[in-house]
């Protein structure tokens, strides 16, 4: 458990953006800013965080879809290489829309098949590989010859989950798999997802903007905020204890059966401009305890509590 | 109080290629005046095509086989000429479509849009609406509205969009807002956000709201009576608290343990609607198949809503004993 399978170490990533008359500006959008994070093996770790705060840009570049502009990715696993190509096949990625994710074009069967292809099985073995992605995801096999098109939500996200399996990953990236899903199919798509991690000893990187869905799945959660990370601990100790005032807010405005619906919602409610140097802790703007020193020094990731980092100038004073 | 709207016995039917698909099956209830009301169901069961019945949307979709009755301050809707409905929908009623990225026009700008609603409700000159404009999307929390006013929609995140879409349902200050799944695409945090401004101008307007989401802890805590429907039917109804805290019907609990809530880390249920979903259903009870306490006479009878407490009312036949018996839910 406390091994780490991938690390990433100060990995930035920078996206370039043109705009203004003619497109003759050129700005650069920091989408991951300095991260520093280690995925252990076979925990389940959340990231949460608004839509813009870099969560999708950190689990594309944890599977390798895209490149850190700056720092280093190191890969503890010994999983299996492929034959021709080094790119390391254990990591393997779900996506948010199963609708879009899927060529709607190719059977079921075609799209287990191209994994276990890419990996040199022979057919015999593909067939019962097959059998047995379906088994897991619980789907009969009837359906092979289906087109994926003609799938329900539902289905077709276990479908894509039975594609990332196919590839025998040590570790998924599932990037809100089931904001896209009605209420229904996201309880069942969770609880599969559960099941097989319980099955294969997998581990899971969490990505997705619903606390409660993440605190169903996760057992560590880190908190994005426009890139940087700025909460990191067990996710039971999040829930209970928030430090950072970014945690506290996102907790406070999920819907709660007990406390009611928290309608005060911060007044001052600045996102930071993108393009905007800013020297200060990145969250200053919305909070509401800032003071002078947040506005000039950008907060480090530290250790507040035993595995419990914050990314605040103030959270020791708060306590 | 006095009612708003009034819907009797609404059905809407599809025209499709297996034969006609009934959306919306004999619905009846009404809207109080400054009341928040809640449509809660999963997807496909007949939310929207109710909130698109009463805004008259249905009548150019020539598939869609409407009757009954939807009675707005004396009138029927379904009976007004296509200038009435839009006087109506000008000033009275308004809504907030699901998908704000497809509902926005692509070719116009969000200030384009937006002063036109102020124009058409109001009558204001340009440049009044052109202030209000601004004004009012600085309360839906975007932030240099001035700017914001020359984008187009595909400059803008989903959330924004979101929020000008809101900003366009306002301008009339409807009577009558149906908001249809507004908040559901959104982050917490503006969930909150809108949740807060739907309230405040509730509070100001005493206007009458009907929330459409599938949420049930977002219609508990936020509106006064929930109606959850199934498969186009009505199952349960009755204050918000009532039916959350002691739901009846097994679909609406099953609705409450499909969804995973903060701190609770209770394995989830959750029974999909199969995907070959037969057409016949008139007999019996349309939630047979997935129910864990269906009997015989589930199978022949259909539950008609039934009233088993103070405006509590359930359509099940053995709501009674599930309640009593050990609920495997």
């Amino acid at each position: 458990m406390d091994q780490a399978i991938i690390e990433m170490i100060n990995i930035s990533k920078k996206y370039k953006l043109k705009t203004g008359y003619f497109n003759k500006k050129t700005h650069f959008i920091e989408a991951v800013k300095k991260v520093n994070l280690s995925v252990m093996q076979k925990e389940t770790l959340g990231i949460v965080g608004e839509s813009g705060s870099g969560k999708s840009t950190l689990g594309k570049l944890l599977v390798g879809l895209e490149q850190p502009t700056e720092g280093t990715i190191v890969d503890y696993s010994q999983a299996s290489q492929l034959k021709s190509n080094t790119k390391p096949v254990h990591k393997q990625m779900i996506f948010q829309n199963p609708h879009s994710s899927l060529n709607p074009k190719m059977s079921l069967k075609e799209i287990l098949e191209e994994p276990l292809k890419i990996r040199g099985i022979k057919r015999q073995q593909r067939e019962e590989n097959m059998k047995g992605l379906l088994e897991q995801i619980g789907m009969s096999q009837k359906y092979l010859s289906y087109r994926s098109r003609e799938f329900s939500g539902g289905q077709k996200q276990r479908i894509a989950i039975a594609r990332a399996l196919a590839m025998e990953p040590s570790i998924i990236v599932a990037d809100e798999p089931v904001s896209a899903l009605d209420v229904m199919i996201q309880g069942q798509i969770l609880n599969l997802m559960k099941d097989i991690q319980a099955n294969l000893g997998l581990t899971y990187v969490f990505i997705s903007h619903d606390m409660a869905v993440v605190y169903y799945m996760c057992t560590r959660v880190a908190v994005m905020y426009l890139g940087e990370i700025v909460e990191i601990c067990d996710c039971d100790t999040i829930y209970s204890n928030p430090l950072h005032p970014y945690t506290k807010l996102l907790i406070a405005s999920v819907p709660n059966e007990k406390e009611g619906l928290s309608l005060k919602v911060i007044e001052k409610n600045e996102t930071l401009n993108y393009y905007n140097d800013h020297n200060g802790c990145p969250f200053e703007l919305r909070c509401a305890v800032a003071n002078e020193l947040c506005k000039t020094n950008i907060p480090k990731l530290q250790e507040v509590e035993p595995n419990h980092f914050v990314s605040c100038h103030l959270t020791k004073k708060m306590d | 109080m006095s009612n708003i709207l009034e819907i009797k016995s609404l059905n809407v039917h599809f025209r499709g290629n297996k034969g006609i698909f009934v959306a919306v099956d004999d619905i009846s209830f009404e809207i109080k005046k400054k009341e928040k009301l809640a449509i809660v169901g999963e997807s496909g069961s007949g939310k929207s095509v109710t909130a698109m019945a009463i805004m008259g949307l249905l009548f150019s979709n020539r598939k869609a086989i409407i009757s009954g009755q939807v009675i707005y301050s004396g009138k029927n809707i379904f009976e007004l000429s296509k200038k009435e409905l839009q006087t109506l929908r000008k000033s009275d009623l308004s809504m907030i479509f699901q998908d704000p990225v497809m509902s926005l026009n692509p070719v116009f700008t969000i200030g384009q849009q937006l002063v036109e609603a102020y124009i058409m409700s109001k009558k204001q000159s340009k440049k009044q609406a052109n202030d209000n404009a601004v004004k009012q999307l600085e309360k839906v929390g975007i932030l240099d509205a001035k700017n914001v006013m020359h984008l187009y929609p595909h400059q803008l995140s989903g959330g924004m969009c979101q929020r000008v879409m809101i900003a366009i349902a306002l301008a009339s200050n409807p009577q009558l807002l149906i908001a249809d799944e507004a908040t559901t695409a959104l982050d917490v945090t503006i969930q909150a956000q809108i949740l807060k401004l739907l309230d405040d101008l509730h509070h100001r307007e005493h206007n009458s709201l009907m929330f459409i989401t599938h949420d049930l802890i977002v219609a508990k805590l936020f509106t006064d009576r929930i109606i959850v429907m199934n498969e186009g039917r009505m199952v349960e109804s009755g204050r918000s608290i009532d039916v959350y805290d002691n739901p009846l019907h097994p679909y609406t609990k099953l609705l409450i343990q499909a969804v995973p809530t903060l701190g609770k880390r209770k394995r989830l249920h959750s029974i999909p609607k199969e995907l070959d979903s037969s057409f016949d259903r008139k007999q019996g009870c349309q939630f047979y198949e997935r129910c864990n306490f269906r009997q015989s006479k589930c199978l022949n009878e259909r539950p008609s809503l039934r009233l088993i407490d103070k405006e509590h009312a359930v359509a099940c036949h053995f709501c009674e004993e599930i309640k009593d018996g050990s609920s495997n839910y």
